[in-house]
């Protein structure tokens, strides 16, 4: 063994780096005599020629240390490994022997070859390598790739031989994954190229089994360091495949030999060796053969199937030795074998994560919870190595506590996905892989995480604590943090803090997805003569470590998932002012590390259309001049970033540069590349901070990639929305805040991945939660505070109520109602059948309220075939013929007339086609004067007399009727001219829609329009208010709520006459056509007002972008007309909120307000009664009416 | 009750945009209730004289006109002992467009043109007619004798 631990870079050990001397002896006294010539011939020509360009060449990629060890004579073997090479022995001579047995054949003739091409004429079939390809080919017996050869020519010098040499030794699969390596840690790892990416990769899978083949043909090497040691031993029952008697005796070794197609298939077949995953997959037979290399039988399947792949992918060794079998062997007899297992140095040199996370690979679909097939390859590794140590007994010396707990089930997933492997294999055609990796995981792995899951999962996550402490922020923060906001700083504070507990932990304390094995011992070894060294198994890639794999730095930051509106900005603001670095930020770093780091700058990475708010929102919570504030964005990245914040002057260095995710994902291509100025990639920082960090949900896209390689040392990511359909999009996040182990994808992979799509829906979202809880805060708005209050408080909400004073005829229909209602019910009650006619007396009342609203309303009462819609009661709607039989003829007759008038069409005309365009203009000019009446400025609803002089509607009327009540004739104010109510015009003004531009459209257009005093005041009073709020709140939205659908078609016939956009939800909404209004209502900019039925508006409707309401009619109970004016009045309503409840003066309505009052009190009781006892409620309610 | 918008503009445009040789100021305790003076015009019997005049506006105000009344003894036909006016505009002719300004106008422009043959004075509008000058000796006596502007005032 290596004295003083292994390497810090590993090396592969190959053939001529003093494999021959040690080869040569051993092979001497087994080998048949042609192949020890072809090997002896090898062998010397690798040393006599390859050898002096070796060291320098293996100088520029390894350590010192194991140069100078190289430098030792290869004659002598490291004596630490010579007691491995005894145990070693008995495996490599018969794989030799076997190795050499399939070569004699195929390399009978290459004996004379090789002489030939070394020193023959090399332009026969030579091309700009220098050297012929096909014989190098068909000595090697695989084809190489163009990018291989060129390497192998600069390796060799264009000789043939070392070429040869370097295919076989190994060396060309060093140099191969060295400069792979170089380019991945060169930051290729990503690059676009994927098509190269993808070359390397099947080159390298080319390599990979070529060299599997060359080991067992150099084998045994010796070197100073160790090439393999024993892990374990298990046994396992084989079956023959030859009969027999005699084949094999006892104690004779056995050697395992991989029976893979392309092994037979050797020149021709290589092409297809390297090309699929699946391939290999199924491919799994293992045979054994005796010491005359005959073969006597086969593993069994199980036991195969890992057995080949470690074989394959060259992490173990196997040598097998006899125990029992039938003397006389029949077919499909049982053979016991003792199979012992050495991991193979070369195993522990292979970066498996490097590889994991090479996206882009093969197929584009890759993303999410797909695994591509590097991924699926190296999951079969795993799976391998699982089953490997499971067999051989072998149990950790130490895992991490941390998850313990986790590992045992994930042991136990392991295993059901081995299982699933299993039945794969049975299945008869293996499909072809690509259609297999790209469709059908498809359908299983992308499924959308369901609704009801994410809130579960929310639920669980929000471990909001009304009792975590509240922090003062610093006194640079320019704002006031609520309380909740407080606690969220306090928080976001200790999730930066690195407590002195867990720093001392982290020095000595394992990663925690590691465990960690004690080599056992082998043969006659005695413990003592070894050193107490142990190696390292990551159980959940399949890595396999020398190294001792310390955790990594606690990862400072987390996510600040509150609901919108909660201050996120704010709240991360608060945390830049009061949380700068400290001393300890500098003594963890390394000198490198130091170099760049920016200790006093934070970067935020937003959407581009949050740029400015970020940065007013900086600029506002920071007193002036505290901090330092850069936008680097667009064409304003002239700046030198590093300069001023590594810079000596302190005042310069910028506490918070924005930039976006666009910039920082051009600037991380370019950095990849080693393209031009990417500075944002040249610094450190001290934290950075992802706004809406649901934009990186896709691990395998350039933004999240791009944010994952920004070196920061707190993280934050900021989402409301932190999983915005699948489970996978929190793994981009954990990645990017580098939680372990939970970052490392194949991890997240068996514990949520695969549970959650293995339908284990509960188990997948119980580990997201376990992993989301110490990361994660989250805040709604429906949570409380500790003093019960909301977290926001809701602008301030005013209610109003407009006292309507009925127009005579109004008033007229409303008494005649009224009396005959108060009649009915008086006659029931002293007849003392209040309760029967129940529905009557209700339809009566209900006749009453509605001509409140609008006279016209009633016209069903008298002619019943008009039913009202949307009145809210059953009973009244289904007994309308009943109540009209109530009324008499002579009062329907009056009642008709009375109502007519509100009827009678309106005409409007336009005043430019009826009159000169002087009126017109004399009417334009005057409208922005002063009423001469009521000196109002503007004139409310103008109106002009027959001699064109305008005033205010109101105010003219009044006059009119003052004039008439004293018995004068009433004369225009103006002239004196005589005037009258039917000779005034309304003048319409319909301001032209703010869209249009030209001058000309500017102009508004006026119409007259015949005043008609037959309005109902309600509507009026709805007119005036709109009106009112379009002069004082240009592009305010209002909401108008009655119980009466035919009321809001009178609105609605009254909004159209005043030109005023509308929109209508009631009952009769398609519910398709629900959501469009509802989002044409939200985005529409400028004033909208919308119709809405009490009954299907006052629930669950967010209209927040209205903050005016109006409440047409009172409802019994105000609870109901509370819940509707909550749609506008609730969370995301940032204006104050005014409600107008139109009630009429001495009427109904005004009665109801006080049952409303009374109603408050017994609201809570209300759900209990029966509806008997409803009903004597609300007689009761009604004989208050009446009083 | 309170004060209709009508009257408060009123009042501010009074205070805010005087008619010179007219001033009106509104009570502290009724706001409708106005002190009033005006200067007799030139070339006027009343040249020199300022009039104190009180202005109440009803109820009605402005459907009905204001009510005005001269405080100083003046000896003019349209205006009786009591300081009653007869004046068309505050009475037959009233119109809600018409305000205290105008009104006040009105009642200066009268002074101004004395209307004899619509008295309210029938003494003095006989006067008037029959010795014109001596009326105007008169008028201008009393001018002097009750309107000349007191030291405290000046």
């Amino acid at each position: 063994m290596e004295p003083g631990g292994s390497p810090p870079i590993k090396k592969r050990r190959f053939f001529k780096d003093g494999g021959a001397a040690g080869l040569v002896p051993v092979n001497d006294r087994y080998l048949p005599e042609n192949a020890d010539l072809v090997a002896r011939k090898f062998i010397v020509k690798s040393e006599s020629e390859n050898q002096p360009s070796s060291p320098d060449r293996e100088s520029e990629h390894r350590s010192p240390a194991s140069s100078v060890k190289h430098e030792t004579p290869i004659s002598s073997p490291n004596m630490e490994d010579g007691k491995f090479v005894a145990g070693e022995r008995g495996v490599d001579e018969h794989d030799v022997i076997e190795e050499e047995e399939d070569r004699a054949q195929s390399f009978a003739s290459e004996e004379s070859i090789v002489p030939d091409v070394s020193s023959g004429p090399e332009s026969e079939l030579t091309n700009s390598s220098g050297f012929d390809r096909e014989l190098i080919a068909s000595l090697t017996g695989s084809e190489l790739t163009d990018n291989e050869y060129e390497i192998l020519d600069s390796l060799s010098n264009g000789d043939m031989n070392s070429a040869v040499n370097a295919v076989f030794d190994g060396t060309l699969a060093k140099e191969l994954s060295r400069v792979r390596g170089q380019r991945v840690s060169s930051a290729v790892r990503f690059g676009n190229d994927k098509a190269s990416a993808d070359k390397d990769d099947k080159s390298s899978a080319v390599k990979e089994k070529e060299t599997v083949l060359d080991d067992k043909r150099s084998k045994p090497k010796h070197s100073r360091n160790w090439s393999k040691r024993y892990i374990g031993s298990f046994q396992v029952e084989g079956w023959a495949t030859r009969s027999g008697k005699g084949l094999i005796s006892y104690g004779e070794t056995i050697t395992l030999k991989r029976i893979a197609r392309q092994v037979t298939t050797l020149g021709s077949g290589s092409k297809r060796f390297g090309s699929t995953a699946k391939a290999a997959e199924n491919d799994t037979m293992v045979k054994f053969t005796n010491e005359k290399g005959m073969e006597i039988g086969r593993l069994p399947t199980d036991k195969a199937r890992f057995v080949s792949a470690m074989m394959d992918m060259k992490v173990c060794d196997f040598s097998a030795s006899y125990i029992f079998a039938n003397e006389k062997l029949a077919l499909g007899d049982a053979i016991y074998l003792q199979i012992d297992c050495f991991l193979l140095r070369d195993a522990f040199d292979v970066n498996i994560e490097e590889q994991t996370i090479r996206p882009g690979f093969h197929f584009s679909a890759f993303n999410r919870g797909q695994e591509g097939p590097q991924e699926r390859l190296l999951r079969a590794r795993q799976l391998a190595l699982i089953r490997l140590f499971m067999d051989c007994g072998l149990k950790p010396v130490q895992t991490n506590d941390l998850i313990t707990a986790h590992q045992a089930r994930g042991k136990l997933e392991a295993e059901a996905m081995a299982e699933q492997f299993d039945v794969k294999i049975g299945s008869a055609t293996p499909p072809d892989s690509e259609a297999e990796v790209g469709s059908s995981d498809d359908d299983d792995n992308n499924k959308a995480i369901e609704q009801d899951q994410l809130d579960t999962l929310y639920r669980k996550a929000q471990t909001y604590d009304t009792e975590m402490p509240e922090v003062e922020p610093s006194d640079t923060f320019n704002m006031e943090l609520r309380p909740y906001q407080k606690q969220g700083l306090g928080w976001m504070k200790s999730m930066e803090t690195l407590d002195a507990a867990d720093f001392g932990r982290q020095i000595e304390s394992m990663h925690p997805l590691w465990e960690e094995y004690r080599w056992s011992v082998y043969g006659d070894e005695t413990p003592a003569e070894k050193p107490d060294d142990r190696f390292y198994v990551n159980p959940y890639s399949g890595e396999l470590s020398l190294e001792f794999p310390k955790m990594d730095q606690k990862n400072l930051g987390g996510i600040l998932a509150d609901e919108m509106g909660l201050g996120k900005t704010i709240s991360t603001m608060a945390l830049i002012h009061s949380n700068p670095s400290t001393e300890a930020d500098r003594q963890t770093k390394t000198p490198d590390h130091l170099r760049t780091f920016a200790a006093n700058t934070t970067l935020i990475i937003a959407p581009m259309s949050l740029l400015t708010q970020w940065e007013s929102e900086a600029h506002a919570a920071s007193k002036p001049g505290s901090v330092r504030i850069i936008v680097y964005y667009g064409g304003d990245r002239s700046i030198d970033l590093r300069n001023l914040c590594l810079g000596p002057d302190a005042w310069k260095t910028p506490v918070i540069i924005i930039t976006s995710y666009g910039t920082l994902s051009a600037e991380w291509q370019r950095f990849e590349k080693g393209l031009g100025n990417s500075q944002l990639y040249r610094l450190r920082y001290l934290r950075v901070v992802l706004d809406e960090a649901h934009t990186i949900r896709n691990r395998a896209s350039l933004i999240s990639r791009s944010c994952c390689e920004v070196k920061a040392d707190r993280r934050w990511a900021l989402s409301g929305t932190p999983i915005v359909n699948r489970l996978e999009d929190l793994y981009a996040l954990v990645k990017f805040l580098g939680i372990e182990p939970w970052s490392h994808f194949t991890f997240w992979r068996t514990f949520v991945t695969t549970p959650y799509e293995s339908k284990d829906y509960l188990k997948a979202l119980d580990v997201v939660q376990t992993i989301l809880e110490p990361i994660l805060l989250r805040r709604t708005k429906s949570m409380k505070q500790k003093d019960g209050t909301p977290l926001v408080t809701l602008p301030p909400k005013n209610v109003y109520i407009e006292n309507i004073e009925l127009t005579e005829t109004e008033r007229e229909v409303y008494d005649l109602f009224y009396r005959r209602a108060k009649q009915t019910f008086t006659n029931s009650l002293a007849a003392g059948t209040v309760m029967k006619s129940y529905t009557t007396i209700f339809a009566q009342v209900l006749r009453l309220r509605q001509s409140c609203d609008h006279p016209s309303l009633v016209q069903s009462a008298v002619r019943p075939e008009e039913v009202e819609d949307d009145s809210d009661d059953a009973s009244a709607k289904s007994q309308p013929k009943q109540i009209g039989g109530l009324l008499d003829s002579e009062d329907d007759v009056s009642l008709q007339q009375l109502i007519g008038k509100f009827n009678a069409q309106e005409q409007e005309m336009n005043a430019k086609d009826v009159y000169g365009l002087e009126v017109m203009q004399q009417i334009l000019e005057e409208q922005d004067r002063e009423c001469p009446i009521c000196l109002a400025e503007p004139i409310v609803n103008p109106v002009v007399t027959s001699c064109w002089h305008m005033s205010c509607c109101d105010c003219i009327i009044s006059h009119i009727k003052f004039e008439k009540n004293r018995g004068q004739v009433p004369r225009c104010h103006s002239c004196q001219a005589e005037i009258s109510e039917d000779q005034l015009f309304e003048v319409v003004t319909h301001s032209p829609p703010p869209s249009s531009t030209n001058a000309a459209a500017q102009k508004p257009e006026i119409a007259l329009r015949r005043y008609k005093p037959q309005s109902s005041a309600k509507i009026a009073s709805l007119m005036a208010k709109l009106k009112a709020i379009r002069a004082e709140e240009p592009n305010c939205k209002s909401v108008v709520f009655s119980q009466f659908t035919s009321f809001l078609d009178i609105i609605e016939h009254s909004l159209q006459r005043e030109r005023f956009e509308y929109l209508r939800l009631d009952g009769s909404t398609q519910q398709k056509d629900r959501g469009k209004i509802l989002e044409k209502f939200k985005n529409e900019p400028r004033e909208m007002v919308l119709l809405l039925s009490l009954k299907t508006g006052g629930v669950g409707l967010n209209l927040v972008s209205a903050n005016k309401a109006f409440m047409m009619d009172p409802w019994w109970s105000f609870a109901v007309e509370s819940q509707a004016i909550d749609r506008i009045h609730r969370m995301g309503q940032t204006q104050s909120v005014t409600v107008y409840r139109f009630i009429v003066k001495d009427s109904v309505e005004e009665r109801m307000l006080k049952i409303q009052d009374r109603k408050k009190f017994l609201a809570s009781t209300l759900g209990m009664m029966t509806d008997e006892q409803k009903k004597a409620k609300t007689i009761e309610d009604i004989k208050l009416l009446f009083d | 009750m309170s004060l209709p918008k009508r009257i408060i503009k009123e009042t501010e445009r009074l205070v805010s945009d005087p008619v010179p040789g007219i001033t009106a100021v509104p009570h502290e305790e009724n706001m409708r209730y106005f002190d009033v003076t005006v200067d007799g015009p030139s070339q006027s019997p009343y040249e020199g004289g300022v009039f104190k005049l009180e202005l109440f506006l009803p109820e009605e105000y402005p459907m009905v006109a204001p009510k005005v009344r001269f405080l100083t003894k003046i000896y003019h036909p349209n205006i009786d002992k009591l300081g009653r006016i007869c004046l068309d505009v505050l009475k037959t002719n009233w119109s809600p467009a018409l305000q205290i300004r105008t009104i006040l106008l009105s009642v200066q422009a009268l002074l101004g043109a004395p209307n004899p043959d619509d008295p309210l004075a029938n003494d003095v509008a006989q006067r008037w007619k029959e010795d014109e000058r001596a009326a105007i000796a008169t008028a201008k006596e009393w001018t002097q004798t009750y309107a000349a502007p007191s030291e405290t005032e000046a």
